[in-house]
């Protein structure tokens, strides 16, 4: 058994807890989803075995915590509603972005669940299709399916065309 | 990248716009995080060495009480057994006469058998003699030893003298 060490865990949060808190997000409020992803990393540092994939372990945790916590508390109804409420805070917005930060938010919120799922561990996550198909529980090319639906939706949904490097 | 060979130039732009976001940044605090897993892990190996030498101690006491056992007491006690007077109850072997009287009717018989399959119904014997015809099976009370002697048989003719002229004899 190969143990996790500190400088370890220190390199994965690092490398992944802005992403996971955005994922968990897709289910709970702010505060909640870092609980959950706090959760999360206390969990692969006390777990037994390291698991093969750390990265895809650790999203997959993600989801069926935000799942479990979203079950628990019933507060599906008001998923929605809570989305479009938090318009602030997904994503860090800076001069040089080549996209409106608000604006994608807002389209990801209007988003079906699973699209939204796929564009987010595809892009943020960093994750492979394959990966995203292994964290959902999905086949690769239904994920593929729903990340480019995804993608269209958005480019849809934006209100201005998306500016270009040549901009 | 195997993922972008299926997305159009378009989705692949979009998708390059949309990576240029950064998620916001978590108000985690990493130090505090580090050290919730590191007292975590720590509780996980707590009970560890006390439930090990807890299950060694009763091995060693297991073993030492098998090792050591006294050998169990042999208590030899004597046992009275009512016995009926009446009943001739014999426990021991049968009689070697009897024995070898019951293995000599067992070989006539398996001689009677055998001339019987070789020569047929004519290698019978002979019928026994009418004495022998006219002995009285034996009861169980010959088997048992326990036949009592037989009554005197009444004589009429005595009772009556003798209720008339009293006992003389």
């Amino acid at each position: 058994m190969e143990s996790i060490g500190p400088e370890q865990l220190t390199r994965w949060f690092d490398a992944h807890a802005a992403a996971m808190v955005l994922y968990a997000r897709q289910w709970l409020e702010a505060g909640r989803a870092e609980d959950v992803v706090q959760d999360v990393f206390v969990r692969l540092m006390t777990g037994r075995v390291r698991p093969a994939n750390v990265r895809a372990w650790l999203f997959r945790c993600v989801r069926n915590a935000a799942m479990n916590e979203l079950r628990r508390h019933r507060r599906r109804r008001a998923r929605r509603e809570r989305l479009g409420a938090e318009r602030a805070g997904w994503f860090v917005s800076n001069p040089g972005d080549l996209i409106d930060a608000a604006d994608v938010q807002a389209a990801l919120a209007d988003l079906p669940n699973q699209q939204r799922e796929a564009i987010v561990l595809r892009i943020w996550g960093g994750l492979s299709l394959r990966e995203v198909a292994e964290v959902t529980g999905s086949a690769v090319s239904t994920v593929f399916s729903r990340y480019r639906a995804g993608l269209a939706e958005i480019r849809k949904r934006m209100s201005k065309p998306c500016k270009t490097t040549n901009d | 990248m195997q993922d972008h060979e299926r997305l159009t130039a378009a989705e692949q732009e979009l998708e390059r716009a949309l990576a240029s976001l950064a998620p916001a940044a978590p108000p985690l605090d990493r130090d505090r995080l580090m050290f919730q897993a590191g007292r975590a892990a720590g509780r996980r190996g707590r009970w560890f060495w006390p439930s090990t030498s807890a299950v060694a101690v009763v091995a060693v006491v297991l073993a030492v009480s098998l090792t050591v056992r006294p050998q169990p007491r042999q208590i030899e006690r004597v046992v009275f057994v009512p016995v009926e007077s009446g009943g001739a109850v014999s426990v021991a072997g049968p009689e070697p006469e009897a024995a070898e009287d019951r293995w000599a009717d067992h070989a006539r018989y398996a001689a009677i058998r055998n001339a019987m399959l070789a020569k047929g119904p004519d290698a019978l014997p002979t019928s026994p003699p009418a004495a022998a015809a006219t002995q009285r099976p034996p009861t169980l009370e010959d088997l048992l030893g326990t036949r009592r002697p037989k009554p005197p048989t009444p004589d009429p003719l005595g009772r009556l003298a003798t209720m008339l002229f009293g006992d003389r004899s």
